[in-house]
């Protein structure tokens, strides 16, 4: 089934070479369809989650849907597949998100759509890919699959600076991988287990005492997925490529591909080396806070739209930073309060998840109307566009931390969660939410509020499209902000199952 | 002594001399305009039938060594030999639709060519690696000058030359000096030798020793184009005709890697390997560096695939930490997927040499994607593959030798794979960028030149062969990676 969800967009895609390009509608609805299969696939996964099997294979112990298949014999390396609660929510949340992505781009991009559309589709397989794989290998393979589509959508169908940004953001990314792939082949050579199975690795290498050459490995594996993330100081390209890759793409990048980058976290290096992770806890979570802090005054600084709420994306990914670096410091004291810690960070990034690519998206039903996204340009919405603007009203308290909406849980306990580790030091990063919630009330201020400006009058107002990307996203940010639960469990054994082996190796 | 004649591990030579004396004699015998096609049919005949003769040295039937253990076609020769074979083979149809010119010497000396280099790769003795390293420079010197009309391929075959045969120098020095040092010329005597050299008894013997095998290195290091020994590859890759760039390229590297394997697996005993690691660590951690950067600046897609070549020659060394089974095997691996991203690569400059246009100016590729979508996106694979990005086969061999770098501990190496990587993927997105760029001019063909049909079919039979190795180097590397893992076992 997880290989279904993974390469079925793939195969929708190598269909859609062989349809001409001028069969636009043709296209869209293949990857219409392409797209929303997985998305009923995983559906179908959730409803069987509380039942299925939870394998007891030492290469996918407590995962479940698992499939394993040599791939490189010669280095052990295999095509396994699996999932926990890490795993299998971001795999819904990534098939939610591509079907909407592909709607939003119908009439919005109206330029070598076929191309367009297949790299949307091979870029589903890459994400999906990285969130289903228990093989570093194939992890890998996946990771940087993600890049090329992405290079070509943002270097090819975005703003001015397109090719500036695009190159960017793949040399970031593919430094930050090659340096996170010697790291890995370090820990695969040391422990000499001969796979590259990520829980058979693990089993040997939380028992590696701390050296200088292990603490490299995990410094590794951690910049080549802060990179991702992107925490601070890593984080530079995320301004750049989201203002100029375009909305349906910011929209993926923000809810998607960030999260590659917090998922590889808590999959990788933090269960592989815990014991690192504990001893260096207040140096990531001072990065963590910084990049809290910081990428709130910057997004309060910024004069562009699309910019403010990029550096709230560093902002919101910050927490989860934060709450992890605090639940490997208390993993070997209390696992309890750890368990808080990670449950808050982690949900931190599926709430960001849902919400950013919906400010995205009003930031680009903006942008479609009046063609800018200069923050002294527009005004007065409220009288112009009303619908929207409600819109864009609720997904920028959502983005907030609005009390009741989704953002605000994660945040909360995420807070709460880092307090035992790191005492009164998690007030920065509180401060750091006043100052978002202080430029979002000034964002909307100069928006939507004020007089209606004349330049603006006569511009329709919401669609039917817009309506229905709008709508589930929406739903679901209102019901995880009122009902977390449901998440909650899902997560929790693999909460659990973190925390102990992250307190096992700080003892 | 005994005559040790084994014809059954020399065939695969003999083949590819035969196949290019049998040109010369059809040349000699029917009318240039009639001859052409036959020509290529053999030239391509004689590789096949090279290739076939490999495959029972492959799986290890015969017994590998003859004459007298001059020659040793174990399965390491053998795999090395299958990748120069493949070389020479895409090489041939990279040529079709050449100039009217003198095409059968063209092509006899480009199966000498390979002779000399699957002889390389099978040196028992010291003579028959600068036997097989002359034949190939020796053939190559004149194929680089076959281009009748640009002054640029006679300078370039003339640099290389000269240089060439300062590197010889050195090589034959460092022969004379392991020789007075061993008693010995074959590889195997050497072996036993070097192992019987105590750091105490023979200083002065050892000294002599690793003087020798160092000279001997530079020499070989130079067929590889490794900073310091560089200088002339841009040059060479620039001014030589675009199949015999593609295939040098490959051929060289390739070739003399093997012969320094052999000689370093036998030369340096344990005990010595630090030693010796250590200058071509930086040697290759030098070449990462330079060839990565000096792409930047290039604006000629020849002479920054030469640049591209030199980094790749540094990764290649990546293999020789721990002189281990699997560096070895990572090597092979690696140089079968550079070798078919630099032959595609260059089939594109063919392509475009193909209407006339000079496919080597990068600025000639703009909107190439355009134009014919399928190149374009080729060539964006083919770049992808030699930056090391999945699903091209670069990215495997690139894992595979990290694999064997980590196990020989060698962090100057790695350090410059992950510098030398980022640069190099920006070297190579600005020419994918390029193609990519909308415009609506189509570059202008030189003045003189015609579309020529064949030549762009040839050269698309080479992309498409290219890009599905590429391809299935990176998707299904097991297979690929088991056999010549097992092929290298038996070393």
């Amino acid at each position: 089934m997880l290989s279904l969800i993974i390469f079925v967009p793939l195969v929708f895609a190598l269909v859609m070479l062989f349809v001409p390009k001028t069969q636009e509608r043709l296209l869209y609805w293949l990857a219409g369809i392409g797209t929303l299969i997985p998305f009923a696939l995983a559906l179908v996964l959730a409803a069987q989650w509380p039942t299925a099997e939870v394998s007891t294979a030492p290469y996918a112990e407590g995962m479940r849907f698992v499939t394993h298949v040599p791939w490189i014999e010669a280095i052990g390396v295999h095509y396994t597949l699996g999932v926990d609660g890490f795993g299998f929510t971001m795999i819904l949340l990534s098939t939610l998100l591509f079907p909407l992505a592909v709607l939003a781009s119908y009439k919005y991009i109206n330029d070598r759509v076929k191309d367009y559309l297949i790299l949307l589709l091979i870029l589903a397989t890459g994400t999906n890919g990285v969130f289903a794989t228990l093989d570093f290998m194939l992890f890998y393979v996946f990771w940087e699959i993600v890049l090329l589509p992405m290079y070509f959508l943002i270097g090819i169908w975005g703003g001015e600076r397109r090719e500036y940004a695009a190159i960017k953001f793949f040399l970031y990314t593919l430094i930050g991988s090659t340096i996170m792939l010697v790291g890995a082949i370090y820990l695969y050579v040391v422990t000499g287990v001969g796979t590259f199975n990520l829980l058979q690795m693990a089993a040997e290498t939380t028992l590696l005492p701390i050296t200088p050459l292990t603490t490299f490995a995990f410094f590794a594996l951690l910049i080549g997925f802060a990179v991702k993330v992107p925490m601070f100081p890593f984080h530079t390209w995320l301004p750049d490529a989201h203002v100029e890759a375009p909305t349906p793409i910011s929209m993926l990048l923000a809810g998607i591909l960030l999260k590659l980058g917090s998922y590889a976290m808590v999959r990788i290096s933090h269960p592989l080396l815990p014991q690192v992770a504990e001893q260096y806890a207040n140096l990531i979570f001072v990065f963590g806070v910084i990049g809290i802090l910081y990428a709130a005054l910057a997004a309060m600084a910024q004069k562009d739209f699309k910019k403010q709420v990029a550096y709230s994306s560093v902002n919101h990914m910050g927490f989860f930073i934060m709450a992890l670096a605090a639940a490997s410091k208390l993993a070997p004291q209390s696992p309890e309060l750890a368990q808080v810690a990670l449950q808050g960070g982690y949900f931190v990034t599926i709430a960001h998840g849902l919400i950013s690519p919906l400010f995205f998206f009003a930031v680009g039903m903006f942008y479609e109307r009046t063609h800018t996204r200069d923050l002294t340009k527009l005004g007065g919405m409220f009288l112009t566009v009303p619908v929207i603007s409600f819109a864009t009203a609720f997904v920028a308290f959502a983005n907030l931390g609005l009390p009741g909406l989704a953002g605000f849980i994660g945040e909360f306990i995420s807070l709460t969660g880092s307090y035992p580790a790191f005492g009164l030091w998690v007030l920065v990063a509180g401060l750091g939410m006043v100052i978002t919630a202080a430029w979002h009330l000034v964002t909307m201020r100069n928006v939507l509020l004020g007089e209606a400006k004349p330049e603006y009058s006569g511009l329709a107002d919401i669609t039917l499209k817009e309506k229905i990307i709008f709508a589930p996203l929406a739903v679901l940010i209102v019901f995880f902000g009122v009902y977390p639960r449901p998440v909650m469990e899902v997560l929790r054994s693999s909460v659990e199952v973190l925390t102990q082996v992250m307190g096992l190796g700080g003892m | 002594m005994p005559v040790d004649l084994n014809f059954t591990i020399a065939a695969p030579l003999l083949a590819l001399a035969a196949g290019a004396l049998l040109i010369l004699l059809l040349d000699l015998l029917f009318k240039y305009e009639t001859i052409q096609g036959p020509m290529y049919v053999a030239a391509i005949g004689a590789v096949l039938v090279a290739g076939w003769y490999l495959v029972p040295l492959w799986q290890g039937a015969a017994d590998p060594s003859g004459f007298a253990g001059m020659l040793v076609m174990d399965r390491f020769a053998a795999v090395y030999g299958g990748v120069l074979l493949i070389a020479a083979l895409l090489a041939i149809l990279l040529s079709i639709g050449r100039a009217r010119e003198d095409q059968s010497g063209y092509l006899a000396l480009l199966l000498w060519a390979a002779m000399g280099m699957v002889l390389l790769g099978g040196a028992g003795n010291l003579m028959v690696i600068f036997l097989g390293i002359e034949l190939l420079s020796l053939a190559l010197y004149v194929m680089i000058a076959f281009a009748p009309r640009r002054m640029a391929a006679r300078e370039a075959a003339f640099k290389y030359f000269i240089l060439g045969s300062v590197a010889a120098a050195f090589l034959i020095f460092g022969f004379a000096l392991i020789y007075g040092a061993t008693g010995t010329m074959s590889i195997a005597g050497i072996a036993e030798a070097a192992r019987s050299f105590t750091s105490e008894g023979a200083w002065a013997v050892g000294l002599y020793y690793k003087v020798g095998v160092g000279l001997a290195i530079v020499g070989l290091a130079f067929k590889m184009a490794l900073v310091p020994f560089h200088i002339w590859a841009p040059d060479v890759y620039q001014g030589a005709p675009t199949p015999v760039t593609a295939y040098m390229s490959i051929g060289t590297k390739a070739a003399a890697f093997a012969a320094m394997a052999r000689l370093l697996v036998a030369a340096v005993p344990e005990a010595y390997q630090p030693s010796f690691l250590l200058p071509l660590s930086i040697l290759a951690f030098a070449s990462m560096m330079l060839g990565a950067s000096a792409g930047i600046w290039q604006s000629d897609l020849k002479r920054l695939m030469a640049y591209s070549g030199i980094a790749n020659a540094g990764y290649l060394i990546m293999a020789i930490p721990g002189l281990g089974l699997d560096g070895l095997s990572a090597a092979a691996y690696y140089l079968g997927a550079y070798g078919f991203a630099t032959m595609g690569i260059f089939a594109v400059v063919r392509i475009l040499e193909a209407d006339g246009v000079d496919g080597s100016q990068i600025a000639n590729l703009k909107g190439l994607f355009y134009r014919q979508p399928w190149v374009g996106v080729c060539l964006a694979l083919l770049f992808f593959g030699l930056a090391g990005i999945p699903p091209a086969g670069g990215f495997v061999g690139k894992f595979l030798l990290a694999i064997a770098a980590v196990r020989g501990q060698a962090w100057i190496v790695l350090a410059g794979l992950i510098l030398s990587t980022g640069i190099s993927a920006y070297v190579y997105l600005k020419v994918i960028g390029t193609a990519f760029t909308r415009t609506k001019e189509a570059p202008q063909p030189e003045e003189g030149a015609e579309p020529h049909a064949p030549t762009r079919t040839a050269a698309q039979v080479v992309l498409v062969i290219a890009a599905v190795g590429t391809l299935v180097m990176g998707v299904l590397p097991g297979p690929v990676s088991e056999l010549v893992r097992v092929a290298l076992a038996g070393m």
